[in-house]
Formats: C-alpha cells, structure tokens, sequence
C-alpha cells in the first residue's frame, strides 16, 4: 500500500513532466503542422543550461530560474532560423530536418560540455524527505517537482482556456487560414507559442536535472513517450495532452513496478520478472495502438470535422 | 472603396481567373454570380490574400492590398464570412465571437458582444455552447457575427444561405439589410434572386474566370434567359 502511494507519486511526476514537453509539442504540431523531433534537445538544453548556471552562480533556485528565459530565446531563435522554412515542407522533409537538428544538438553538447555526463547536486533543504502519510517518507525534491508540474499545468490551463490569446491559440490550431483571414497574425502567436514550449520543455530538462543524469542524448526516450502523449490526447489539444500524459506516466510506472509480481501469480517467478519487465515498458504503446484503433484523432481531436 | 483591376489567378498550371474587374463603392452591395467552378470562390480568396494573384492589382480605399499577408487585409477592414461558414469548433460560442475581436481602426460605434447578441438574439442563448452545438442556420449567424467583431467596412460573404432552412435564410437576409443600413458595403456571392433584386446594387456574372455580364439586381430579375444563359436555373 505504502509502495503504491508511492508509486502513484512517481508516476505522477512523469506524467507531469511528460506534460510539459506534450503542451509544446502538441500545439506546433496543431497550430503549424510541424512534426518537431527537435523538441527532446531544447529538454536536454533545458538541463545542459541549469548544471552551467547553477555553477556559475553558486545557487540553485538562481541557475534553475536564469536556465528558463535562456531555453526561451534558444527555442525562438531554433525557430526564426529554421524551422520557419519547415512549415510549408511535407512531414518527411520536417523530420529530416529536425532530426539533423537534434543530432546536431546531440553533438553540440559534448563539445561544450564534454563526454562525461553531468550531475545537479541538490541543496540540503531540497535533499531531505517529507512524510505524507505517517510512517511514509518521500522526496522533498520530487513533490517540489510535482507541485511545479501542477502550477505550470494549471497556469497553463488558464492561459489556453480563459484568455483572449489562449482563444487565439486554439483557433489557430483548429483552423489556421480562417484565423489569419479574420486578423490574427497567426506566424508571430506561432514564434510566441513555439518559444513558450520551449521553455516548458526546458522547465521539464531543468526540474529532471537533479535525479537522472544531464547527458548528450537525454531527450530522446522522453520525447518518444511525448509524441505517444500528443497523439493520444488529440493533436493540438492542450487538455489532452494533459489527460494522456497523466495517464501514461501512471500506467508506465505502474506496471514496470507492480507487472512482474502480478505475472508471479500466473508464472513461474523467473518468467514473471522478464515477461513483467517487457510488458511493462510495452503497455503504453499498446494503450495508443488500441486508443487509435477506436479513436483515430485522439482523446480530445480539435479539428472536430 | 475596393477596385480589383486585371486580376489573373491561378492554381499551379490551372488558370482560374482571367483579367478579374470588380468595384465595389463603399455601403454598396455587390453580388458575384456564377455556375459552380467559374471562379467566384477564387475570386474572394485572391481579395483575402489567401490564393497567390499572378498578375494585376487589388485596391482597398486606394491602398495596394494585392498579395499581402490574409491577416494585414483583415485588419485593413475586410471581414470574411467563408464558404462552409468554418465556425471554431473547438471554441465557445462566446469565444469564437471574441478571439479576433478588434476595433483597429477605432470605428466609433464599434461591433461588441452585446450589439452582435441584440442583431442574433439566439446566439446569446447559445453563448457558451461550443460551436459545432449550433444549427446551420446558428452557425452562419455566428460566422457573420465572428466577422463583425473585427469592424470591417466590407464583409464578404460566400454562400451564406446556401443549405439553410427558409426561415434560417429568411434572417440573414434581413441581417444583410439591415448591415446594409448601418453603412457595411457587402460583397456576396449568391444565387437567390429574389433576394438580391432588392438588396445588391449590382449583380455580376461569372464565367470561367472572366467578367460576362454586369448589371443591376432588378435587371436580372426581368430577364430570364439571363439567367438562363448564366446560372441554368
């Protein structure tokens, strides 16, 4: 039970975090039908640029706060000079080139930051644990990060939802031609968006900086699990991304902690570790296999026609 | 206060329209008629900057519109109520009303969301239902109502009442008219002409790509081989 609440915390740390980097990457893709697999290196340059700020300014709240706006400008500079030209292009020539991007980014990093991976160590206050139940103690650094994922999320949520540009936004992203014939000039909102994802994908690489490791290549694995995110929410759809990247860091989570000794009940214990193992990094790709075989525009589809 | 002048319009190897002239002087109403494939959609689509114009000119109060970015002609002062009426559906009723809403060129007595409620009193019942709740006749209103909230001084409609019930149509003609009143030059694109001999000051017939036949809506109206020749109805 105690390992279960827990787990449910873990898992909802990924889904938040997995949520940050789906919001971006949803609404470029919804708005301006850009398939950014580029999106994984502004996480990693999120975190590369935290372990140089923290350094440099000796704080830890200090570095992680300058890291964000610095992920910002990268991200609206990445798209002002390249990926503008993408828009037009097919998706083939997009994944081709944001593919070139990431591996150059991939390699920009090891030459500035050389090969070995890099660590953020904590501050102490951040390294002791808090108990949320008694008797269960956890991370004061992981609630830190779920309280973060939830203020950004829910901020966010405002933003889309109740605002005169989050109205803008989903407009755009349901119909960009009819948005700019009625006045919006729907490329700078997309500079604007683009640079914001930016930074939540950065937020994401910085908050994770502490607990995995800061390495060229980083982005890859989470980004796959994002665009499974973005496609099962719905593309375009903020609110879905927000359901499906919940929903799979709960449901990827708990089973690779809790599959294999289910499978034990079945299974003799040696088959259940292995079978568990496997079904368990499986289980969201098959969560999308069948939610597209019944739903093919996602969980909340914004082009509703 | 537009004057389209020798417009050739073209997608990719297919030209669609030859050597385009329309006028349309401010408060008027102008009607672009036609069969279907003749080039009237395209027509409105070259004004709004969302086809590429080959060659030739599009003049707004003067001022050279031709080929600029479809968001710089809008906020320039044209409104556009599109074909299929391509409501937000992802957007309140209320929402689709309000993201491009703007008073740009600070009209005195500028569209809000009260007076669009008070000119469709049925989409303030409808306000904070999502835009694919509405009937047809509803969403056509709100597409008008969408295109008010930018403060245009022409309004451009394609098809309005096309698949409407005929008391659904019946109300946007009346809105038409009375938009009419309040000083809105209209450039529609239609094929009831009944409505039209009392509304449109001028009616213009469309056929591949150039202009066939200009006249008044009454004139049309008396003139049935006119019609005839260039609709077949």
């Amino acid at each position: 039970m105690i390992l279960a609440l827990e787990q449910i915390l873990n898992g909802a740390q990924l889904g938040l975090m997995l949520f940050l980097l789906a919001a971006g990457l949803t609404l470029v893709f919804g708005i301006m039908n850009l398939v950014n697999l580029a999106h994984g290196s502004l996480y990693m340059m999120g975190a590369y640029f935290a372990v140089t700020l923290i350094d440099w300014t000796g704080s830890f709240v200090l570095g992680a706060l300058l890291a964000l706006p610095a992920v910002l400008l990268l991200g609206i500079a990445v798209e002002v000079i390249c990926l503008r030209r993408l828009y037009a292009r097919s998706h083939l020539d997009q994944l081709l080139a944001t593919f070139g991007l990431l591996l150059f980014f991939n390699d920009l990093v090891l030459v500035i930051w050389g090969k070995a991976g890099r660590t953020i160590a904590l501050p102490g206050w951040l390294r002791t644990s808090v108990e949320i139940l008694p008797g269960v103690p956890y991370s004061a650094y992981r609630l830190l990060v779920i309280a973060a994922g939830l203020v950004v999320a829910l901020g966010l949520w405002f933003t889309i939802s109740r605002t005169r540009i989050g109205m803008r936004i989903r407009a755009g992203a349901s119909d960009r031609e009819i948005t700019g014939a009625l006045g919006i000039d729907v490329a700078s909102l997309f500079s604007l968006v683009f640079g914001v994802g930016a930074m939540l994908a950065g937020l994401a690489g910085i908050l994770n900086a502490p607990i995995l490791t800061v390495q060229s290549g980083m982005g890859e694995r989470i980004l796959v699990i994002a665009l499974v995110v973005t496609v099962l929410g719905g593309i375009g759809s903020v609110r879905g991304a927000f359901v499906a990247a919940l929903s799979i860091g709960l449901l990827d989570t708990l089973a690779r902690a809790f599959l294999p000794d289910l499978l034990k009940v079945v299974l003799p214990a040696s088959a259940a570790q292995t079978a568990g193992a496997a079904a368990g990094s499986m289980i969201i790709y098959l969560l999308m296999v069948i939610t597209l075989a019944v739903r093919p525009q996602g969980l909340f589809p914004v082009r509703a026609r | 206060m537009l004057e389209i002048d020798r417009i050739d319009v073209s997608y990719g190897r297919l030209q669609v329209l030859f050597g385009l002239e329309l006028r349309i002087p401010a408060g008027q109403v102008v009607a672009l008629m036609g069969r279907n494939g003749m080039g009237k959609t395209t027509a409105l689509r070259a004004i709004m900057g969302l086809v590429p114009v080959g060659t030739g000119t599009i003049r707004l109060r003067g001022a050279d519109i031709t080929n600029r970015p479809s968001h710089r002609i809008a906020r320039a002062g044209i409104g556009l109520v599109p074909e299929g009426r391509r409501i937000f559906p992802n957007l309140s009723t209320r929402e689709n009303l309000l993201a491009a809403a703007a008073n740009r060129r600070h009209a005195a007595a500028p569209w809000t969301l009260e007076r669009v409620f008070d000119l469709f009193p049925r989409l303030a019942e409808r306000a904070d239902l999502s835009g694919t709740q509405l009937s047809g006749g509803e969403q056509q209103m709100l597409a008008i109502g969408r295109a008010l909230m930018t403060n245009p001084d022409l309004l451009i409609l394609d098809e309005a009442t096309e698949g409407l019930a005929p008391l659904a149509r019946q109300a946007i003609w009346s809105c038409l008219a009375r938009l009419k009143a309040e000083g809105l030059a209209l450039l529609v694109v239609e094929r009831d002409i009944k409505a039209l001999a009392t509304l449109a000051e001028s009616c213009v017939m469309i056929e591949k790509g150039r202009v066939a036949w200009t006249g008044s809506g009454i004139d049309l109206a008396a003139d049935p081989a006119l019609v005839q020749k260039y609709l077949g109805i």
